[in-house]
C-alpha cells in the first residue's frame, strides 16, 4: 500500500528515496516535518523540489544529508545512494559520504561560511577532510575547486574572508567548497535567493554546465518556478511535507495535475501576465503538529470530495521517474501498484 | 593592518581627558571625603595645635582645594606622585614594589579562570540541559554569586584552621632565601587558596558568558555547513564553533583585566596577600592622599590599557573588523 513498495527507480539511478518520513521533537510537540517523502535523480540529471516556505524542501535535503537540528530527531524511510541505504550506515560512513559523495550548498552564502576562516582554508579543510592531500596537493585541489567553480581571481578569493567577497562570489566559494571532492550528487537548497537576478542566471548556468559535464546529479531546492523551468529536467512539488506531484518539467508547466501545482502555476502566470492582482491560493499551510486527515491540502482545494477528508491520496503515488500526482481527481497509474 | 595604529593612537587620545577627568573625580571624592590626614599621622591629642597646623602648612593642606588640585596635577604632569604621608617614600616606588606580589595573585588567577572557565563554557552547551550542563551551571552560579570574601573565610577556617593544609596569610614563610627553590614552594603554597577561591567568581561568571556564547555558534549555518561538508564532530567543535564563540567574549575577558586590580582589594585584605589591594585599604584607612591617588591613577590607566589591548586582540581575531584591505 505504501510507496516503499512502488520503488522502481531504475538500475541507473543514482539516489533514490522512499518513504522518508522525519519527525523533529520540539518544545511544542512532535513536528512531523516529511511524510512519505520519495523521489530519484540520475546521473547527469537535475530534479527540482519545488513548494512554499515550510513544506519540507530543506528538511528533505538535511534529512538525506542526516545534518538534522538535533540528534534526537528521527528519520526513517529508505535513501538508496551506491547501492547502500544511508540511513543504515555508522555516523562515521556517513560522515565520508557528506562533502565527498553527496555536497550540499546553501540559501545565505554568508551565513553558511565560517566568517573567521579564510575562503583558501575552508576549501582545503574539506578536501583534507576526505583525501590524503597536504602542501602543494593540497594547494592544487583547493585551486581546481576554485576553478570549477569558475572564480576568475583565486589569489585573491582564496585569501580573502567572507565579508570580502559579493554575494555570487560567496556562493561560488560554497560550491567550489561543494565540489571539491568531486561529488557525484549536488543538493542545492535555494543557492540563488540571495542574490540579484544578473548573478542567479550566471550561478543556475554553472549549476547546469556541471550537471552535464560531470554526468553530476542535482537536487535544486526552490519556491521559484522560473528558475526550475531554466535548470531542471524533472519536478517534485511538495507541500505540507508530502510529495504531491511529479512530472517531466514540460509537463509540468503545460499540464500541472494537482490543483496545489495548479495554483502555483496560476500566481506565477498572473504575475508573468502583469496582472493588477496577483493570484494566490487562499488558506494556511497545515500544522505539521498535528497533520489533518486525509488528504493535507484539503483546507484550501476547491474541488475536494468526500474520500479527500478520509484517505491519504498520497498512498497511491507512484515514485518512478514518470509522472503522477498524489489527488483522488487524477486517475494516475499508481492505483495499478496497490 | 592598518587598523592597528589608527586604534591605538585613537585611544591614546581618547585616553588624555579620561585621566584628567579620573585625576579630578578621585582627587574631589578623596578630599569631600570625611578625615583628617594630620589627625590621623598623629594621633589624637598626641600634639599640639600649633605643631598639627605646622603640619597641614607643610603638606599644602591649608591651601584652597583648587591650588591643592593643581599641585598635584602639576606634580603628576612631572611623573611625581607625590611622597606618602605615611610612608614618607615616593608615592611611585612603593606602589612598584607592591606590584609583583598583585600581578602574581591577579595572573594567576586570570589564567586559571579563564582557561577553566572557557573550558567548562564550552563542555556545558555540547549537550544543553545534560547533567554535565547543570552541574557545571550550578557551581558557576554559586562561584559568582556567594561573595569572594566570606567563601575566602569559610575557606581560610576549613583549610587553613581546621585542616592545617594551608597557610593563614602572608605570601610566603619568613627566613627563606628569597629565589631559593624553598622560598617559591613556599609562595606557591601560599597561593593556592586566595587563588582558589577568586578565580571561583571568575571562573563562574566566563563559564556562563560561554555557554551561551557557545551555544549560539553551535546553532550557526556554518555549522550545518561544516556538517554537510563532512568535517569531523571534534574539528568543528575545535576549529569552528570555539572560535566564532569567543569572539563575542573577548571584550568582556578583556574588561575583567582592568578590574581585576579592584577585586585584589578584598581577597588580599582576607588572606593578607601584601599587594596593591592591601595597600589600597591602608591608605584608606590612614588618609594618605598621595598613595591613594596614586593607587586610583594605576587602576584608570590599567582599564585604559586593557581597553587597549582588548581592541587589539578584537582586531586580530575577528577578520570583518579589519575592512577589505
Amino acid at each position: 500500500m505504501n510507496s516503499l513498495t512502488s520503488v522502481s527507480a531504475g538500475p541507473e539511478a543514482l539516489l533514490s528515496v522512499a518513504g522518508l518520513t522525519t519527525e523533529l521533537r520540539t518544545r511544542k510537540g512532535t513536528v512531523h516535518a516529511l511524510h512519505n517523502v520519495g523521489f530519484t535523480v540520475r546521473p547527469g540529471e537535475a530534479i527540482a523540489i519545488v513548494g512554499e516556505s515550510g513544506c519540507g524542501k530543506s528538511m528533505t535535503a538535511r534529512s538525506i544529508m542526516r545534518v538534522l537540528p538535533r540528534p534526537i530527531d528521527k528519520v526513517s524511510g529508505y535513501i538508496r545512494f551506491g547501492g547502500t541505504d544511508l540511513l543504515t550506515l555508522s555516523d562515521a560512513a556517513m560522515g565520508r559520504i557528506r562533502g565527498a559523495r553527496i555536497a550540499m550548498i546553501f540559501q545565505d552564502p554568508m551565513s553558511h561560511l565560517d566568517p573567521l576562516m579564510r575562503i583558501g582554508d575552508q576549501i582545503a579543510e574539506v578536501v583534507r577532510a576526505h583525501k590524503k592531500l597536504a602542501g602543494g596537493a593540497l594547494q592544487q585541489a583547493v585551486r581546481e575547486a576554485l576553478t570549477a567553480a569558475q572564480i576568475a581571481e583565486i589569489d585573491r578569493v582564496m585569501s580573502a574572508y567572507p565579508h570580502q567577497l559579493s554575494g555570487g562570489l560567496r556562493q561560488r566559494a560554497l560550491i567550489a567548497m561543494a565540489l571539491a571532492c568531486e561529488p557525484q550528487l549536488l543538493i542545492a537548497d535555494e543557492p540563488t535567493t540571495a542574490l540579484d537576478v544578473t548573478t542567479q542566471k550566471q550561478i543556475l548556468q554553472l549549476l547546469r554546465q556541471l550537471v552535464t559535464e560531470r554526468q553530476m546529479g542535482l537536487v535544486l531546492i526552490t519556491h521559484d518556478l522560473g528558475v526550475v523551468a531554466n535548470v531542471c529536467d524533472r519536478v517534485y512539488v511538495m507541500y505540507a511535507g508530502q510529495v504531491i506531484e511529479h512530472a517531466d518539467v514540460h509537463d509540468f508547466f503545460e499540464r500541472p495535475q494537482h490543483p496545489y501545482s495548479q495554483g502555483l502555476l496560476a500566481s506565477l502566470k498572473s504575475l508573468s501576465e502583469g496582472n493588477e492582482r496577483l493570484s494566490s491560493i487562499p488558506g494556511v499551510v497545515p500544522n505539521l503538529i498535528a497533520p489533518p486527515s486525509g488528504c493535507r491540502f484539503r483546507a484550501r482545494c476547491q474541488h475536494a470530495l468526500d474520500i479527500c477528508a478520509v484517505q491519504d491520496p498520497t498512498i497511491r503515488l507512484c515514485h518512478d521517474n514518470s509522472r503522477d500526482a498524489a489527488c483522488w481527481l487524477v486517475a494516475g497509474k499508481g492505483d495499478g501498484n496497490d | 593592518m592598518s587598523a592597528v595604529p589608527r586604534i591605538v593612537g585613537t585611544r591614546l587620545v581618547q585616553a588624555v581627558p579620561l585621566l584628567l577627568a579620573t585625576v579630578i573625580v578621585n582627587f574631589a571624592i578623596i578630599h569631600l571625603a570625611p578625615g583628617d590626614p594630620v589627625t590621623m599621622m598623629v594621633g589624637e591629642g598626641a600634639v599640639s595645635a600649633d605643631q598639627m597646623e605646622a603640619l597641614r602648612l607643610s603638606l599644602g593642606l591649608n591651601n584652597p582645594l583648587y591650588i591643592q588640585f593643581l599641585d598635584y596635577l602639576g606634580s603628576v604632569l612631572k611623573g611625581d606622585l607625590g611622597t606618602s604621608y605615611v610612608y614618607h617614600q615616593p608615592v611611585s616606588e612603593i606602589i612598584a614594589s607592591r606590584i609583583p606580589a598583585t600581578l602574581l595573585l591577579m595572573g594567576s588567577t586570570y589564567v586559571l579562570s579563564t582557561v577553566l572557565g572557557l573550558a567548562f563554557g564550552i563542555i556545558a552547551a555540547l549537550r544543553p540541559s545534560s547533567l554535565q550542563d547543570r552541574m557545571l551551571m550550578t557551581v558557576a552560579i554559586l562561584g559568582y554569586s556567594v561573595p569572594t570574601f566570606w567563601l575566602g573565610f569559610i575557606a581560610l577556617m576549613v583549610f587553613a584552621v581546621e585542616l592545617g593544609w594551608l597557610p593563614i596569610s602572608g605570601m610566603v614563610d619568613s627566613g627563606l632565601e628569597p629565589g631559593s627553590l624553598g622560598y617559591w614552594t613556599s609562595v606557591l603554597h601560599h597561593l593556592v587558596l586566595p587563588v582558589a577561591v577568586l578565580s571561583l567568581f571568575y571562573t563562574g561568571l566566563i563559564a556562563r558568558l560561554m555557554r551561551t556564547s557557545m551555544l549560539n555558534s553551535l546553532r550557526g549555518d556554518f555549522i550545518v555547513t561544516a556538517r554537510a561538508m563532512g568535517l569531523s564532530r571534534w574539528r568543528i567543535i575545535l576549529r569552528h564553533a570555539v572560535p566564532n564563540a569567543i569572539t563575542p567574549i573577548v571584550t568582556v575577558l578583556g574588561l575583567q583585566i582592568g578590574l581585576m586590580l579592584s577585586g585584589a582589594v578584598l581577597t588580599e585584605t582576607v588572606f593578607g596577600w601584601p599587594g596593591l589591594g592591601v595597600l589600597t585599604v591602608q591608605a584608606v584607612a590612614q588618609r594618605d592622599y598621595p598613595l591613594l591617588l596614586g593607587m586610583f591613577l594605576l587602576t584608570s590607566v590599567m582599564v585604559i590599557i586593557a581597553n587597549v589591548l582588548t581592541d587589539l586582540v578584537y582586531l586580530a581575531i575577528n577578520p570583518r573588523l579589519r575592512g577589505n584591505g
